[in-house]
């Protein structure tokens, strides 16, 4: 848990800000999940803070929606020019590929549990990077 | 999808949603392309192209093979035909498959789970198209008589799990398409479907199964609407191709007239 807040705030995920009049503020909880390994042993336990993406309204604090998706014809055209020219072919994977995503609407969480800043604990999280569960 | 060109090194990369794929025609241009993402975000290098959206990818020098196994031994798994008895077809010839009927599929919502899942069979399955595309038009309402098509066509799955789409080396990179259509083989609104597949060299790479949006009065006109989608998509491909920087002959175009009459 603890690791999972330092990784958002080391992305700059958020500031706390003091509370705008009228901000349409977004909830957030903490979900846990036990991982396991193939055997069935527990491998560690894994805690992420999501939104509550459904408090946000279109038009306040969310405006489209994005996910980039290939067309399933387009891979097969590249694959198949891979085989025919002899080309590398190499797969990555992003690392919380989510989490990179930049926001420019203006969207206000509340501060996450169990870490509520001591000094200012009615302030808001004014979000600058996406959180899973936002829109 | 991506494409960066310079003098004689091309890279391209096809992103869905956080799994990535760069392919390119210089080793030590994906090193760069690496490096540079690297520095941006935490990136997991996976090695070559081996496992990408469900589809298993196993490559040699000449050629590469995609399959699904994977993904349909679970999909049996989960819908409990694991054990069923194996079909050797599809869907069977003379299955008409109507709205009309009184009985309704008592869970609607694993009906549009599995339709679902099968749709995303297409990729390595084109012989799967039709009977996929069939079944599919029912989501909205399921019957029980589409159950059953669903359940033939896993019925089929189990028999051809380890089916695989094969992609081989060519000496060239001609495209041809073939395209056909029924006549009027929809019993509700008579609507024809178009069909058509496409080949790059020796490589299939585009199949697709479709409705015509407007009733054709003959099976020639049926056949012309086909190959009008079928060009249409040909149109894509060239431009696509274009894009990544291939010069590629005029593709090919063949229909299918059938010169009997109809009864």
């Amino acid at each position: 848990m603890n690791a999972e807040f330092d990784a958002l705030l080391r992305n700059g995920t958020w500031s706390l800000v003091a509370p705008p009049p009228k901000a349409n503020i977004v909830g957030c909880r903490w979900i846990y999940k036990i991982k396991k390994n193939v055997d069935g042993f527990i491998e560690r336990f894994k805690a992420r803070l999501v939104a509550k993406g459904f408090h946000q309204q279109e038009g306040i604090d969310f405006n489209e929606t994005f996910s980039p998706v290939v067309k399933h014809a387009t891979i097969q055209i590249v694959l198949s020019l891979t085989v025919s020219y002899n080309w590398q072919i190499k797969q990555i994977d992003i690392q919380n590929a989510f989490l990179h995503g930049a926001l420019e609407e203006e969207v206000y969480m509340a501060q996450p549990q169990g870490y509520i800043h001591p000094q200012y604990p009615n302030h808001l999280c004014r979000l600058h990077k996406s959180i899973y569960g936002l829109k | 999808m991506f494409i960066w060109h310079k003098n004689d090194v091309l890279v391209v990369i096809l992103i869905y949603v956080d799994d990535i794929i760069i392919t390119s025609n210089s080793g030590t241009a994906i090193h760069h392309v690496l490096q540079d993402l690297h520095s941006d975000f935490a990136v997991k290098e996976l090695g070559d192209l081996s496992y990408f959206l469900g589809v298993e990818v196993l490559c040699s020098t000449n050629d590469m093979y995609l399959t699904q196994r994977k993904y349909v031994a679970e999909l049996l798994n989960r819908t409990h035909m694991a054990e069923t008895k194996p079909y050797t077809s599809p869907m069977s010839t003379t299955c008409h498959v109507s709205a009309t009927e009184r009985d309704k599929f008592s869970d609607p919502s694993l009906y549009r789970q599995v339709v679902g899942s099968l749709q995303h069979l297409t990729f390595t399955r084109p012989i799967l198209s039709f009977s996929i595309h069939k079944v599919s038009k029912f989501m909205h309402n399921p019957l029980e008589s589409h159950c059953q098509a669903v359940k033939r066509i896993l019925r089929y799955l189990k028999h051809t799990i380890s089916t695989r789409l094969f992609l081989r080396r060519s000496p060239n990179s001609a495209i041809q398409a073939f395209s056909d259509s029924d006549w009027a083989g929809d019993r509700a609104d008579r609507r024809s479907i178009s069909a058509y597949c496409v080949f790059m060299g020796n490589n299939l790479i585009l199949w697709r199964c479709k409705q015509q949006f407007t009733v054709a009065c003959s099976s020639i006109e049926a056949e012309y609407k086909s190959l009008a989608d079928t060009a249409s998509e040909l149109q894509w491909l060239q431009s696509i191709l274009s894009e990544i920087g291939l010069t590629i002959p005029t593709p090919q175009c063949y229909g299918m007239i059938i010169l009997e009459p109809h009864t």
